[in-house]
């Protein structure tokens, strides 16, 4: 029997054997099929060759000691032993005056200065988990905070693109981790879409055997379904260990620091560099749970984790790869504004970092707001933005960079962070493409500084057929309107219109008497007015 | 050997001049953060609660047993335990560390898990430096000291157990830094491996390693200011007692602020500088163990509301008011408990209705382990054919079955107080002897290379997730490269001491009477000795073409020269890495 056999044979069984809990590798095989859903779209990731370098900064960074928003006088007062003052900070942003880095972060402040850093401010979601591990997996898994899924977001949108995985496996791996378990950042229903690694290996690893295998029994028990499990694995391990050893660029363009995150990027910008097609890759750095002596630890991982991504750009950009990478980071939470001894308690949002060269490199959002009122609104932590629910960052980086070219990404995207056949991820279903990408004509909104906490968010549902709703946030009282508009401007309805308090509204109003179409709704108070469109279909 | 190729011993040297210490070796591997959430379903089985196992009683029910209770069975164990006769008789045997008085606690493994010096400048030549080192090189000489119990142990699931609560109330030892801690540490999880487990809570909160991973240290009040801490108290509920939501109603079990009010409850535990370690209140009253002198109070008397409960809450009032949640009393935890003790004895996806079963004995019980681990152990679900050879093998599972199937040998553990070596800090972390260099390799390599095991330091608080995160493409294929390597030539290294050796022929005259046997007879006895599967035609062929070098072998003659070949292919089958 070939190797390849053993696959198929596992997969006849295990659909006559339905009755019982069949899985291949992880995942139930009556999923296997191709989804009617799927069968009308093209493999969007294959119409470009960009990659997303994703880094965890496990434990919980602390945004306002990375970011630092030094001129706001709340901070100091939040933080009079871990506050940082100028001799701890970089320069103040170039265009942005009251921010500065870490001082150990001089690489994160070259990078933005030459225009290919993103910073979102105040990233996160409503509800969110204080805990570790409930807040990783709510981040892997993109769901509401109140949802339970087992598959991640990037293990769902490669699933989208290569409904035929793992019966055919890709020549090089799809995603790929650093680490010595999967994360189930990278787990569809079809298990797991990418390879974890210890290491690059090198020649001497290699170890493989190539094994007659007998095929699995007739109405096979549990140890049969594992079993094909580890036979896929070993299958991965021959195809994907050869391939990596045998990658043409083997030596970096310039010297990287001694830190693992800086060594692996080091072998990732060695892969991007062979022309290696994989899409995502994942690497972990930590641990940020500060809850003592913040100040040296996370002064020493910041500064590991800006000179490592600083030498890993100027390396893609030596190779004449950087055009095609992009680096995202995430972080189960940020941590408490108000200092607790000599570390921090867990908290909630945190400025997140999209770099690369095809990114336009600014400060998307506002500072984080620190005074007393909007802490004790947030149990004494940080208030999202909900323009930067976390998702539509996912929605972001998967519309202008990964599907980039692609003709279904409203499809796609609603599949990987809504709903799909496997289940539901959100109530929401519209995620706004904030425009952080050269690739986007889209205008980042809200971005204005004078707009201090004035945000519109995309209606829902959308398009909409009778009722939807839209939610927005003042950021000070007043009279406001707000309307809908055809798109040459002629007001149609007038959904709100007179004095309201600050902070956060939602009203729900009936479409039944546009035609099906697209139209402009505008909000707008004393000071300025945000717009977006909705689609009304019938 | 024609249809496969194994490269040369390249792997071995680039293994051995890898050999790096406890924390540069987290190099070779990050600890992902990862929750293996991409789950499937629980096993459906025939018995769906305790009911016990009335069937045949053979040596495939023996085996699989042995090996969920230890950690890989050599054939001489295996024939012990089938002279005890019954189930219920090996069961007994297996339980019977659940009595420190029958099965006493193994001794210190030297003198210094109780006594170190405190002040780096003072007591050590080298400053703090190599003080760092001299901590590392013996949180090393502990885990080599735990391993080699773990493959001398006779008939016992203590170790196995103890292990299960290193990964449950985790601490980890590059957090605490502190050998002795972590060494009272490893002994208050053995000692109540069997016990009770609401003592093992109090008794685990106020552990010194517990005190510094979690920051119980730093939990304290000074007059009214409070510097409560939440660290402990958040992971004492969702990782140690409860689980973030309830198993019947889903809803949460706690809020934010019972995990505020309840830090303050635990507000001013300490640990002791001095040996012994042990973790003391500092209230105001009590002496401090190490000066003699009572401190300032630094624990909060005020009112806390916590779960519903208002008072003024210390740290057993916590723990009362948590093992009374749910429906009965308790419920919550025990189910919490219970379903971690299912998922390392049983499979890596917890079987509901088996769990509920277990929670109910577990609070008929009080909470006593011992008894839930009898009837698991002795259940018809447990023998379930859906149960035997699913689970996959922990790194430690793996190196055990290496070393004790296969007869691997390695110099006797030496005890010795490392001396030092060296005082230059900018040498090698090895200024200090390292006395096991070979149990070394195994707790800090092969291990670790072999799915990120290193005892007494999991990857973070929720411990190493297990299941198929123990397996992926660099830990299977590091799988593949270790065993070829101790198997074929041993991993022997004559300068740095290393020597992990394989006699064939030992190994397979664990068989009786093993040269006079058939082909066919021994690759299948050796077989059942290591494989929970019965092999097809085309892998048990592949296997006996491996013992006979003449094979098809009407005149099969042994040689231990082709077992060799043979033990090679039967670890690198993934068969061997289900258990």
């Amino acid at each position: 029997m070939k190797r390849r056999d053993f696959l198929k044979n596992g997969l006849k069984i295990g659909v006559a054997a339905n009755a019982l809990p069949v899985m291949l590798g992880g995942m139930p095989v009556r999923a296997l099929g191709r989804s009617p859903l799927r069968s009308a779209l093209e493999s969007s990731l294959s119409s470009n060759n960009n990659a997303l370098v994703i880094i965890q900064l496990q434990g919980g960074n602390d945004g306002l000691n990375c970011l630092v928003p030094f001129g706001d006088p709340n901070y100091a007062a939040l933080r009079p032993t871990l506050g940082l003052s100028s001799s701890s900070l970089t320069a103040p942003l170039p265009d942005h005056n009251t921010l500065a880095f870490h001082s150990g972060m001089d690489g994160f402040l070259q990078l933005y200065s030459a225009g290919k850093m993103a910073i979102l401010q105040n990233v996160g979601y409503s509800n969110p988990s204080l805990s570790h591990f409930r807040g990783t997996d709510i981040w892997n898994t993109a769901t509401d905070s109140n949802v339970f899924a087992s598959t991640g977001w990037i293990g769902r949108l490669l699933l989208e693109q290569n409904p035929g995985f793992p019966q055919t496996l890709p020549p090089q791996p799809l995603a790929l981790q650093f680490g010595s378990g999967l994360s189930n950042l990278f787990l569809s229903k079809n298990g797991g879409m990418g390879i974890a690694i210890s290491r690059v290996p090198s020649p001497g690893d290699l170890r493989t055997s190539l094994h007659n295998y007998d095929a699995i029994p007739q109405n096979p028990t549990t140890q049969y379904n594992e079993l094909a499990y580890v036979r896929i694995i070993q299958e991965e391990t021959e195809v994907y260990t050869k391939n990596i050893i045998q990658r043409n660029v083997t030596t970096n363009k310039v010297t990287y620091p001694t830190s693992n995150l800086a060594t692996q990027l080091a072998s990732i910008a060695q892969l991007i560099a062979s022309g290696f097609q994989t899409k995502i890759y994942l690497v972990t750095q930590g641990s940020y749970d500060t809850h003592s002596n913040e100040l040296n630890a996370q002064g020493q991982l910041l500064t590991d984790l800006s000179a490592a991504v600083a030498a890993f750009q100027q390396d893609i950009e030596a190779f004449g790869v950087a055009d095609q990478v992009a680096i995202m980071t995430y972080s189960e939470f940020g941590r408490r504004p108000k200092e607790n001894g000599s570390g921090t308690d867990h908290g909630t949002a945190a400025p997140h970092f999209v770099i690369g060269t095809q990114v336009k490199g600014m400060v998307y959002g506002n500072d984080p707001k620190l005074d007393a009122a909007t802490l004790t609104a947030g149990g004494g932590n940080l208030i999202f933005d909900p323009q930067h629910d976390f998702r539509n960052v996912y929605a972001t980086v998967m519309n202008e960079w990964l599907l980039a070219g692609g003709s279904q990404n409203t499809a796609d995207i609603h599949s990987v962070l809504t709903s799909d056949p496997n289940g539901t991820y959100s109530a929401n279903s519209t995620w706004q493409s904030l425009g952080i990408f050269k690739s986007s004509s889209q205008q980042y909104v809200g971005s204005d500084p004078e707009a201090m906490g004035l945000m519109l968010l995309q209606n829902y549902p959308n398009p909409a057929s009778s009722q939807t709703q839209i939610q927005y946030t003042l950021d000070q009282p007043g009279t406001v309107e707000l309307g809908i508009y055809t798109t040459s401007g002629a007001e149609l309805m007038r959904v709100v219109d007179g004095r309201q308090s600050a902070g956060p509204h939602t009203v729900s109003f009936n479409v039944n008497s546009l035609p099906s179409g697209s139209y402009i709704y505008r909000l707008k108070t004393i000071s300025q007015t945000v717009a977006r469109q909705m689609i009304v279909e019938r | 050997m024609e249809r496969r190729t194994f490269l040369t011993s390249a792997g071995a040297l680039g293994l051995l001049s890898s050999f790096v210490p406890l924390k540069a070796n987290s190099a070779w591997f990050v600890n992902g953060h990862t929750s293996l959430t991409g789950r499937g379903e629980p096993l459906q089985t025939e018995s769906a609660d305790l009911s016990p196992y009335t069937g045949a009683w053979g040596d495939t029910q023996l085996r699989h047993l042995l090996r969920r209770a230890m950690f890989g069975v050599p054939q001489s164990q295996f024939d012990a335990a089938k002279a005890l006769g019954s189930m219920n008789a090996v069961v007994s045997k297996l339980l019977e560390a659940q009595d420190v008085n029958k099965v006493p606690l193994p001794p210190p493994p030297a003198s210094w898990v109780n006594g170190l010096p405190t002040d780096p400048k003072v007591s050590d030549p080298g400053g703090a430096v190599n003080l760092n080192r001299l901590y590392n090189t013996r949180i090393v000489e502990i885990g080599n000291w735990w391993f080699d119990l773990m493959v001398q142990e006779n008939l016992s699931i203590r170790e196995k157990m103890t292990l299960l609560w290193t990964n449950h109330f985790v601490t980890g030892s590059l957090t605490v830094q502190h050998p002795g801690y972590m060494y009272t540490y490893l002994q208050t999880c053995r000692q109540y491996a069997l016990g009770n487990f609401k003592n093992f809570a109090y008794a685990i909160s106020i552990d010194p390693a517990m005190l510094i991973y979690l920051n119980g240290n730093q939990n304290y009040i000074v007059g009214t200011k409070s510097y409560a801490n939440e660290n402990y108290a958040r992971e004492l509920m969702e990782l140690f007692t409860l689980g973030i939501l309830d198993p019947k109603t889903g809803l949460p079990n706690y809020t934010e602020t019972d995990i505020q009010n309840s830090a303050r409850a635990l507000t001013g535990w300490k640990p002791t500088v001095k040996a012994p370690f042990i973790g003391w209140l500092q209230n105001g009253v009590n002496t401090n163990p190490d000066t003699g002198t009572v401190p300032q109070n630094e624990h909060d008397t005020g009112t806390k509301t916590f779960l519903g409960q208002t008072g003024n809450w210390g740290l057993q009032d916590i723990l009362n008011i948590i093992f009374q949640q749910g429906t009965p009393p308790g419920y919550t935890s025990a189910y919490f408990v219970c379903q971690k003790l299912y998922e390392e004895f049983v499979y890596y996806i917890p079987n509901p209705s088996v769990v509920d079963a277990m929670a109910q004995l577990m609070l008929a019980n009080n909470f006593e382990i011992a008894p839930v681990m009898q009837a698991l152990l002795t259940s018809a679900h447990f023998y379930d054919p859906n149960v035997i050879g699913a689970q996959l093998k922990s790194p430690a599972m793996y190196a055990g079955s290496l070393v004790r199937e296969f007869g691997l040998t390695y110099p006797a553990f030496d005890p010795t107080d490392p001396p030092i070596k060296s005082t230059d800090p900018n040498t090698h972390y090895n200024t200090y002897t390292d006395t096991n260099p070979t149990l070394t390799l195994i707790t800090q390599v092969i291990m670790a290379n072999a799915g990120g095991q290193q005892l007494l330091n999991p990857p973070n608080v929720k411990g190493w997730p297990g299941g198929h995160n123990w397996i992926s493409t660099g830990t299977f294929q590091a799988r593949e490269s270790e065993s070829y390597i101790a198997l074929n030539n041993g991993y022997v290294n004559t300068k740095s001491n290393i020597n992990l050796a394989f006699n064939a022929d030992m190994y397979a005259r664990q068989i009786q009477n093993a040269a006079g046997l058939s082909s066919q007879a021994l690759s299948q006895a050796l077989e059942d000795l290591s494989l929970a599967f019965t092999l097809g035609p085309l892998e048990a062929g592949d296997l006996q073409k491996d013992i006979s070098a003449t094979y098809p072998d009407p005149n099969y003659k042994y040689d231990p020269t082709d077992v060799k070949g043979f033990a090679v292919y039967l670890t690198s089958l993934p068969e061997f890495q289900l258990y």
